[in-house]
Order: C-alpha cells, then sequence, then structure tokens
C-alpha cells in the first residue's frame, strides 16, 4: 500500500481548479485590482521590520535586539536586512510602509487581537464576517481564496470564497462527487459546498506528486507561489489570502539581524517574491498587504525579547503602489512618548489603512465603508497613499 | 425524530458513538456518567485494548519525570551537537545527520506515540467519553512542541492530566500551570524577577516575560470578559517569577529532584496585587502563587468561563444559557469538582440533544468513521520512509495536525472553525481511502455495516435517499463513504 500515491500535479493543483468558481463579474475583468491579504500571526515587531534608525532612543532600549545593519529606506526608517526583496520593490516605487500604526485595540491579547484584525470590529468576538469578506460583498466581488485548510475570519462573510491547499489525497471518484450536493442538500451549512467540491474534484488532472513535491508545496514561498498561479487567471480570484505562521511572538532571545524573529521575516519575503513572480503582469494592478494582532514592547523584555504591545508597522506593495514612502505620525520612543509608558502608540489607526486599500481595490465609496466594511478614524498622514486623496 | 437516534446522536456528542454490532445503549445518560468513574489508563494499544508490544524501547511512552526531563535534556544537548555539525559538514551530510539526530526521534516519534496512544485509546479502550473530556482539557490547558525543543515534555503533561480530571478544577489549574511542559512552553522558566536576587547579583540578563502570567488569567481562568487589567498579568507575572524546570543539566542542583520547582533566588520579593487582592509571602515564597491560583480558581468569573467553554465545545457554537448557568452553578457550588462539573455537562447535553448541533471536529470525526465502521487506527510508525497511513499525518491532512497546535488557546472549539472547502473536500476524499487502505473489507461486510448504520440517522433525510440510490446500484462501498459523509455524522 502506498501511503502517498499522490495523484496530482503541482499544476493542477492550481491553474485547473479554479474554473470551477467562475463568476458572473468574470468576464472583462483582466485588468480588475488584485490583493493578497497575509496574515502575520503572533504580533510583528515592528521596530524589527522596520527599524526607526534615527530616533537615538532606539538602540538604548533594545540593547540586544536592535537591528543596526537596515537597507536604507529614508532618513527616520531602514528596512531589516531580511527583506531584501521588499527593499527591490522599495528600490521600484511600489512600497508603502505605515508605522506606528495599530487597530484601537490595547488588550495585548494575541487572540482577542486576531479576532479584531480580521473583523475590524473594536471589541472582540462580535462579529462572524471578516472586513475583507464584507467589502467582498458590498463591492459585489467575485469570490476570493484563502491558501489555508481552514476558512480565516477575515474572509468570511464572502459565501463564494474558497480555501486552496495542497493535498496528496486523491481526486474523488466521479460516482461519489455527483452524490455529493444530494446528500448534503438538507443542510443549509455545508449545502454551498457541495458543488464547488464536485467540480473542483471533477476538473483536477490525475497526475502523480512526489512525497518531496507534496512536502515542498507547503513551503511559504511555493504557498505564495499557489497564490499568485490562482490570481494570475482572467477568471480566477481577486482576492488572495495567505495565513502566514504564528512565529512573530518572540518574547525570548528574538534576535536582531539575525534570529527567529529575522527567520520570519525573510520567509515572508520570499514569499511575497515567489508571488509576485508568479502573477507576472497583474502584478501592477495587484497590492499585497500584510495584517498583524499588534506590536511588540518598545523595550527588550528581561528575556532578551519582547511582550505583547500595541503599535507596530503594515507593508503594502505591488503595482497598485504610486510611490514608495513610509507613512507614519511618529511620537517617539521615549518612556512618556510611548503608550502607557511602554508601548510603540498605534498613533495612525490601521483600519484606516485597510479602509484605504479597499477604496482602491474594490471601489468602495469611503462612506460606505466607514458604514459597513470597517470603522476608522482617518488621518491626515495617510494622504496620497494608494493615490487616493 | 426517534429515542434511538436522539441516543446513537448523543453516543457521538459525548464520545466517537459505538461500533455498528454494539447495541444502542437504553440509558444513554447512565452508559455515560459510568465511564468518568475511573480513569482508564492510557497506552498504545492493540484492537483488543491490550498493550502494543511489538514497538522498540526508544518509541514506548515516557512516564516517570526523571525520564522526561532526561529526554528533554538530551534533547536539548542533540540540538547543540547538530548545531556545531553545521559549522563541518557538507550540507547534504548535515542534512541527514539532521535527520537521524533530530527529525526522526523528535519531530516524527514523539508525536507519532503520543498521537498512536490517544487515539487507540479513544477507539479500543472502554471509556471514550472520558477520553473526550481528556481532550476538552488538554485543549484546554494546551502545551505544543515547537518551543525550547519542548517536543518530549507535550504527551507526558497531557496524560498526566487525565487523573486530575477526578478531583477540583483548582488542582488542576495548580498541576497545570506548575508543570514544568507548561513553564517552559510559556517561557516561564525565564522569568525572573527585576528585584531578584540573580538579578541583583547580576547571575542572569533574565528579567520579567509574561507569556504565561497572561495566559493564565485569559486563557486558563477568569477569560478578558472578566475586565482584568494589563497591572493585573503584570502583578501575575512577578509572582509566578521564578518557577522553572530541573534537569540533569550543568546546573542541576543535587538536591532538588528533577521536574518543577521554585528558584526564591529568581522569584520577586515583595508583595503584588491581583484584582484587589495583596498577596505577600510571610512564610513560604511560593505561597502568594497557590494563594492566587486558589483565588483564580474559585472566582465566579472563572466558573463561567469554564462553564461557557464546556458547553460551547460539547453542545452548540450557541448554547442554551439555561445548561450555561446549570454548569456554572454547579462549578460553583461543588467548589469546581471536575465530576460533578463533567456529569453537569452530560446532563445538559442529553437534555437539549435535539435542539442543538456541533459539527465534528476532524479528530473527532476521525475517531467516530474508526468506532462505527470498526476500522483500525492506522499503525504504521515512521521509524523510517517507509510507505503507509500514519495516524497523526492524517489528522494533520484533515485539518487538524495534533499535537502541534499552533497557538496557546488551543484548536477551535466553533463549528464554523471546521468547515470549510476544504476541510469538507478532505473528509470526503479520506473514507475511500480509509475504506480501501485501512482494511481489506469485502463487499458483504459493508453492506451489513451499512444496513447496521441505518439507526444513526435520522428518518427519510436527503442522506438517506442518497445512500440508498447507492445502495441500490449493489455500491456498498460507496454508501458506506456516503454515511460516513452525510450531514448527520459530520455533525453531532
Amino acid at each position: 500500500m502506498q501511503r502517498r500515491a499522490f495523484l496530482q500535479t503541482t499544476s493542477a493543483l492550481g491553474a485547473l481548479s479554479f474554473a470551477a468558481f467562475q463568476s458572473p463579474y468574470a468576464n472583462a475583468q483582466d485588468h480588475a485590482p488584485r490583493i493578497l491579504v497575509v496574515l502575520l500571526r503572533g504580533g510583528m515587531d515592528g521596530l524589527t521590520a522596520v527599524a526607526p534608525v534615527g530616533d537615538s532612543t532606539y538602540t538604548r532600549i533594545r540593547p540586544t535586539t536592535a537591528v543596526q545593519q537596515t537597507l536604507r529606506l529614508d532618513g527616520s526608517f531602514g528596512l531589516h536586512p531580511a527583506l531584501s526583496h521588499l527593499h527591490s520593490i522599495w528600490s521600484q516605487g511600489q512600497l508603502a510602509i505605515v508605522h506606528s500604526t495599530g487597530f484601537d485595540y490595547s488588550g495585548r491579547s494575541h487572540f482577542e487581537g486576531q479576532d479584531i484584525m480580521q473583523t475590524g470590529m473594536t471589541k472582540p468576538y462580535t462579529s462572524p464576517s471578516g472586513w475583507l469578506g464584507r467589502a467582498m460583498q458590498v463591492a459585489n466581488a467575485p469570490g476570493g481564496v484563502a491558501i489555508s485548510i481552514p476558512m480565516p475570519l477575515i474572509l468570511r462573510g464572502n459565501p463564494d470564497s474558497v480555501t486552496q491547499y495542497p493535498n496528496w489525497m486523491p481526486s474523488l471518484r466521479r460516482d461519489v462527487a455527483d452524490l455529493l450536493p444530494a446528500l448534503w442538500a438538507q443542510d443549509e451549512v455545508i449545502a454551498p459546498y457541495a458543488n464547488v467540491i464536485r467540480e473542483q474534484n471533477m476538473n483536477q488532472i490525475r497526475g502523480s506528486m512526489s512525497k518531496e513535491n507534496f512536502e515542498n508545496s507547503r513551503s511559504w514561498p511555493e504557498l505564495g507561489r499557489l497564490a499568485g498561479l490562482e490570481m494570475r487567471q482572467p477568471n480566477g480570484p481577486r482576492v488572495g489570502l495567505i495565513d502566514f505562521t504564528h512565529g512573530f511572538d518572540t518574547h525570548a532571545s528574538q534576535g536582531a539581524e539575525q534570529g527567529v524573529h529575522a527567520q520570519q521575516l525573510k520567509e515572508l519575503d520570499r514569499l511575497v517574491q515567489a508571488f509576485q513572480v508568479q502573477i507576472g503582469d497583474a502584478w501592477r494592478q495587484t497590492v499585497v498587504v500584510t495584517v498583524t494582532e499588534f506590536g511588540r514592547t518598545a523595550a527588550e523584555n528581561g528575556t532578551t525579547g519582547t511582550d505583547h504591545g500595541v503599535g507596530t508597522c503594515c507593508f503594502l506593495a505591488g503595482g497598485l503602489i504610486d510611490q514608495s514612502k513610509v507613512y507614519a505620525d511618529w511620537r517617539g520612543l521615549k518612556t512618556e512618548q510611548l503608550f502607557e509608558g511602554r508601548d510603540l502608540p498605534a498613533s495612525i489607526d490601521v483600519a484606516a489603512v485597510y479602509a484605504k486599500v479597499m477604496e482602491r481595490v474594490f471601489g468602495i465609496s469611503p462612506q460606505k465603508i466607514q458604514d459597513q466594511v470597517i470603522a476608522h478614524k482617518p488621518h491626515a498622514a495617510l494622504k496620497g497613499l494608494l493615490g487616493l486623496g | 425524530m426517534g429515542k434511538e437516534y436522539l441516543s446513537l446522536k448523543f453516543t457521538r456528542r459525548v464520545a466517537f458513538g459505538i461500533s455498528a454490532q454494539t447495541p444502542t445503549p437504553t440509558d444513554p445518560l447512565a452508559w455515560a456518567a459510568a465511564q468518568l468513574k475511573q480513569t482508564p489508563p492510557i497506552d498504545i494499544l492493540e484492537r483488543d485494548g491490550s498493550r502494543r508490544t511489538d514497538l522498540p524501547d526508544w518509541v514506548k511512552l515516557r512516564w516517570t519525570t526523571d525520564d522526561v526531563m532526561t529526554a528533554l535534556h538530551v534533547h536539548q544537548e542533540a540540538e547543540k551537537a547538530s548545531f556545531e555539525k553545521s559549522k563541518t559538514l557538507s550540507k547534504e551530510q548535515f542534512e541527514l545527520e539532521r535527520k537521524n539526530d533530530i527529525a526522526i526521534p523528535y519531530w516524527r516519534m514523539e508525536p507519532w506515540k503520543e498521537v498512536q496512544a490517544r487515539a487507540t485509546t479513544a477507539a479500543y479502550a472502554k471509556a471514550p467519553v472520558f477520553e473526550r473530556f481528556w481532550h476538552f482539557w488538554t485543549n484546554h490547558f494546551m502545551v505544543a512542541p515547537g518551543n525550547q525543543n519542548n517536543d518530549v515534555m507535550v504527551g507526558p503533561f497531557q496524560r498526566s492530566l487525565r487523573e486530575k480530571m477526578q478531583g477540583s478544577f483548582k488542582d488542576m489549574l495548580w498541576h497545570a500551570v506548575t508543570h514544568p511542559a507548561m513553564l517552559v512552553y510559556l517561557d516561564n522558566n525565564r522569568n525572573t524577577g527585576p528585584n531578584s536576587k540573580a538579578v541583583r547579583q547580576k547571575w542572569t540578563k533574565d528579567s520579567v516575560n509574561e507569556n504565561l502570567g497572561r495566559e493564565l488569567l485569559e486563557l486558563f481562568s477568569l477569560s478578558p470578559a472578566s475586565g482584568y487589567t494589563q497591572k493585573d498579568v503584570e502583578a501575575t507575572t512577578l509572582i509566578l517569577t521564578g518557577w522553572r524546570e530541573m534537569k540533569p543539566d550543568k546546573w542541576r542542583k543535587p538536591e532538588i529532584p528533577l521536574g518543577a520547582y521554585f528558584d526564591f533566588d529568581r522569584h520577586e520579593p515583595g508583595s503584588q496585587t491581583v484584582l484587589g487582592k495583596t498577596y505577600s509571602a510571610m512564610f513560604r515564597p511560593n505561597q502568594k502563587l497557590e494563594e492566587l491560583i486558589h483565588d483564580l480558581a474559585l472566582h465566579k468569573a472563572t466558573a463561567n468561563h469554564i462553564a461557557r467553554k464546556l458547553c460551547v465545545y460539547f453542545m452548540d457554537d450557541a448554547p442554551p444559557q439555561q445548561a450555561i448557568d446549570h454548569v456554572e452553578s454547579v462549578f460553583l457550588k461543588t467548589q469546581g469538582s471536575l465530576p460533578a462539573v463533567h456529569t453537569a455537562v452530560l446532563e445538559m447535553c442529553w437534555e437539549h440533544i435535539s435542539s442543538t448541533r456541533k459539527f465534528t471536529s476532524p479528530e473527532t470525526w476521525f475517531l467516530q468513521t474508526a468506532t462505527l465502521s470498526g476500522l483500525e487506527i492506522p499503525r504504521v510508525a515512521p521509524l523510517d520512509d517507509r510507505g503507509g497511513l500514519k495516524t497523526f499525518y492524517l489528522l494533520g491532512d484533515l485539518g487538524q495536525p495534533l499535537p502541534r497546535c499552533p497557538q496557546p488557546n488551543g484548536w477551535p472549539i466553533r463549528s464554523s472553525d471546521w468547515i470549510s472547502k476544504e476541510m469538507l473536500d478532505r473528509r470526503v476524499r479520506y473514507l475511500p481511502i480509509a475504506f480501501n487502505d485501512i482494511t481489506r473489507m469485502n463487499s458483504n461486510y459493508f453492506e451489513e455495516l451499512t444496513a447496521q448504520c441505518a439507526r444513526f440517522l435520522p428518518d427519510k433525510g436527503a442522506d438517506v435517499l442518497a445512500i440508498e440510490s447507492a445502495l441500490k446500484r449493489k455500491d456498498t462501498r460507496l454508501a458506506h463513504s456516503l454515511f460516513h459523509a452525510s450531514p448527520s455524522l459530520l455533525w453531532s
């Protein structure tokens, strides 16, 4: 008995599988904007990813974790050296960074924070849908794809979105797939999935995937590639989501230029690179956006790591970005300048950043976004982001 | 709906169902309650419930604290040695040696044997209801592999919770929070008081680390709904300073047994205030934590948090308020007696069985499929790269890669988190694999099995008709796959 007598080719995982999810909006939408959201769970340390090299307090409060060998952005900020591909995007004028930003939430809990970052609500556990899913509903946009086994909360609320993840299991026999819609017909929760599963299984080419290929297919760059492959299709999804690692929760020994936090950033960088290569020309009308639940304490903690904080930074990369720039309302890193004396403040509401992204990608009016997608506090410092006022 | 159907739904709700050949329990509540009376032994079992004896010594479960702490030390030393090798060996040679030194023993065998014990005990031992409640508690007090090379500590910690299920929540909370596996997993072994002797005399550069302090309040006891503040988290963290693990490394103090210990030299002296109450060490410095845990365990917010979580886990994403209130009141009245709380949950599950429903988690559904159809839990061990189904890889394919829970809040407990296109697709694709590969069942067996399983379905739903149409075509294997993929079996 072969455990992994793999019956799919890598390409079958991608290109063809989406034929099933064509939407009525798909035609002639080649130039429609695309968005890839990358969830960075665990709380990305904004002060490691984008170091405030112009702030003299930085190295004082971070004796072992300050990043000093940075890639140049401007006089105030430097990019972590692991983000070399993002830096090349910066050089091409396609990387925006918002710093000292975060949600209007200071409870410092991962789980509440990860709920809020996806629902876009001000209180945790108060919405079954996510801001991205709601925006797609409001815009009447076709379904998106989450490169994930579970459906992340951020995309819920849009019933046409699906999950997609490499799987070695053989596709269903036709007669089994054909019976699924009838089998599930009376269950209002799972019935909508039956046709999607049926069509996807029927469209899948039976080939073979070696064990190595299967394992490799689940690496972050490969998942980025899979997202790019789906989203480049003329009739493919315009919205992609990658639920990236939980490894940003660096309470101890987080490192600086090297180390565990740097390793996460490296993976993120490779993921974006693989996605960009794969999506090809559609990169021109694409934006990649990062979302994390909170930042980390401004100062190092007692175990050369950082604890849960508030403000952090947010990356926006792609052809929809019209100039490379760090957008910030920087208050400084001295104790009295920090939120509650310990955290980088969320001086720009990150929900306002995502609101602008939704406006640009889906063409929804700011008022509709405020009312139906994500409530937020607009900030003057964001003027010009994504070419919007 | 008939009583027999509801009784069987209940067996799936609070356990993994019963085998197709077993008669339906006439008193389901008594059937379930009886299984909570003792703590069943857990091990890697054969189908007849006996301990599996064909495994080499190094893949057996570790039971004593000395063995676990020694294994932790050996693993950590192996990691250091591997790091040294990386400096001299070629990339290929290094990867080969790393696979043999680290990947096979710690990343494959550790989870394999623990998942194997968990799954075979659930399927073959005689108290699946006990196992469901144990699954709940291992999820509540999550310790997952990944931090500080803690792989060998995960299973022993989880198994140690079993006997605590016969006592009070307070004792279980104390046990879990001060267990060496928890102290390592949530970094408390480095959490050190800024005014401790160790810091004042510069023996260490460590200081406070809030990881365990925050989760103690947020996940294990009060929950954020209770309204504690950052100050409470900081004070709790200070009370936890100095609690760490002793292992047989070069810093071993021979007078201290291996396992968890309280290092007064790393503890923050003085008193701390949590939720308005000041904790001081008048006689014994570790008394602060004892008192804090006592107060947290009996707090009304904790009773509410645990009651609600149990009801969501077992009953419905939106459980009846009356059920939560009942479990909470039993918790408070008995000062958190877990047998009483568990029994209350069973009663509420039975009382509300027809009006509530819960989507099975991948693990529960996998075990239900095995239980109902008499499938063997895949037994192949990943000693090398040979093929064959492996239980812990399969659970990952289904979307729940035990024991690698991504975050300390455990696996999702809401139905909505287990439903997605990929999740459903994988369950349906798994069934033909299970029925083709795991067993050599013949067609007659399937026909008989499917007939015996009919009582698990409500009368004449759409799923019943689909299964009947497959049976009419004499495709019994297909019919049986449809049975396990039917909404009635995906939900409990």
